[in-house]
């Protein structure tokens, strides 16, 4: 990966945790699910979520086609203590970990932008 | 619409006993003015306390706003005064149905169809009939019972077919492990937002203590709107405060 390509990968993650209510985010590959970048808090198994991540939005991808509803572009998933979303893009998934009081709309359109910004890559 | 919204207002200056609050009252729901739409179905209600319609208004507004407990009372209402109001039928044996009550909302709408001859409900009471039919040969893994909520109601959240669920089932395994990872406590649900729609799964605990999953599908609506009105479904689990909703 080119110095150029990691920075600008690295602009985008930080430009979604920026985003008020986000505890942190990453990016993995979305064939292999290893992380790419990632600033997830130290307390959360980055690995792990990475891993999950990848497999996770291509179920998401599955139910979307199966429904008639063209591809996923987000998927949220809601619990008790917060939500995560993830979208893809090409051989790149983005995860983004908030506080479940955390305003959607903000989150989600800064998921979009980065969406979009992977796609640029 | 802002045309007919004042063309029924300037008619019920004209004259405040007139029912065209009603469709006003409707009109201002469609347009996403709930505040307004609220005040005039409370209005209406308490001109007309004798039109079923002005219940159902009631009712509509209320689920709208995430207030099932409103709804209901109000629908019951509708419904006795006229048990044969589709409306009022459709919107309780809904709430019902997501309550967990399948049993029940068949019995709504079997009464409702035994008091007056609605083509819409006798459907409605027919396709849930013939799910509970198959739901007792196969009570988990048959899909939900589906009936629609009253015509009017938005959103229409509906039960996918076998191969969405399937895949939503898949989904909802991994979602579970998922949030384990991140150690975010149980999770709640999952939604698909995807290019021309909406696809949800949760969990749901049955009676027998077996775990199961409640699917919906929507075409593409708010976010929020679709998160609340799915999340409402389900027991247990609660809808983030409106003021933590954004969605598109």
């Amino acid at each position: 990966m080119t110095v150029t390509l990691q920075h600008r990968l690295r602009t985008t993650l930080r430009e979604v945790a920026a985003t008020r209510g986000v505890f942190g985010a990453l990016l993995a590959d979305a064939g292999d699910g290893i992380i790419v970048a990632s600033s997830l808090d130290v307390g959360l198994d980055a690995e792990a979520i990475a891993a999950l991540a990848a497999a996770l939005f291509t179920r998401a991808r599955t139910a979307s086609a199966a429904a008639a509803h063209g591809d996923a572009l987000v998927l949220h998933v809601h619990a008790e203590y917060g939500w995560v979303c993830v979208t893809g893009h090409g051989t790149l998934v983005l995860v983004v970990v908030a506080d479940r009081r955390a305003a959607s709309g903000p989150v989600r359109a800064a998921m979009l932008r980065a969406r979009s910004a992977l796609a640029d890559l | 619409m802002p045309d007919d919204i004042r063309r029924l207002s300037a008619e019920l200056a004209r004259d405040p006993s007139s029912l065209a609050i009603l469709t006003l009252g409707e009109q201002l729901r469609r347009s996403g003015r709930s505040d307004q739409a609220r005040a005039i179905a409370d209005d209406a209600r308490r001109r007309h306390p004798g039109n079923a319609g002005a219940h159902a208004l009631v009712a509509r507004i209320a689920l709208d706003r995430g207030d099932r407990a409103a709804a209901s009372a109000a629908w019951t209402e509708a419904a006795r005064l006229a048990p044969a109001h589709p409306d009022a039928a459709r919107g309780l044996a809904w709430l019902t149905l997501q309550d967990g009550h399948p049993e029940q909302a068949r019995a709504i709408l079997q009464r409702a169809c035994a008091a007056g001859d609605d083509a819409g409900l006798r459907a409605a009471f027919d396709r849930l009939d013939a799910r509970l039919v198959a739901d007792a040969a196969a009570p988990l893994t048959a899909p939900s019972p589906r009936v629609e909520p009253p015509e009017s109601t938005a959103p229409a959240v509906e039960v996918p077919d076998t191969a969405t669920s399937g895949a939503l089932e898949a989904l909802a395994r991994d979602a579970h492990a998922f949030v384990a990872a991140v150690g975010i406590g149980q999770w709640e649900a999952a939604i698909v937002e995807g290019e021309c729609g909406l696809t949800g799964v949760a969990p749901q605990p049955t009676s027998i203590g077996r775990s199961a999953h409640r699917t919906a599908v929507a075409a593409p609506i708010p976010l929020g709107r679709f998160r609340r009105a799915f999340l409402s479904t389900v027991p247990g689990a609660e809808p983030p405060p409106a003021s933590a909703v954004g969605g598109p």
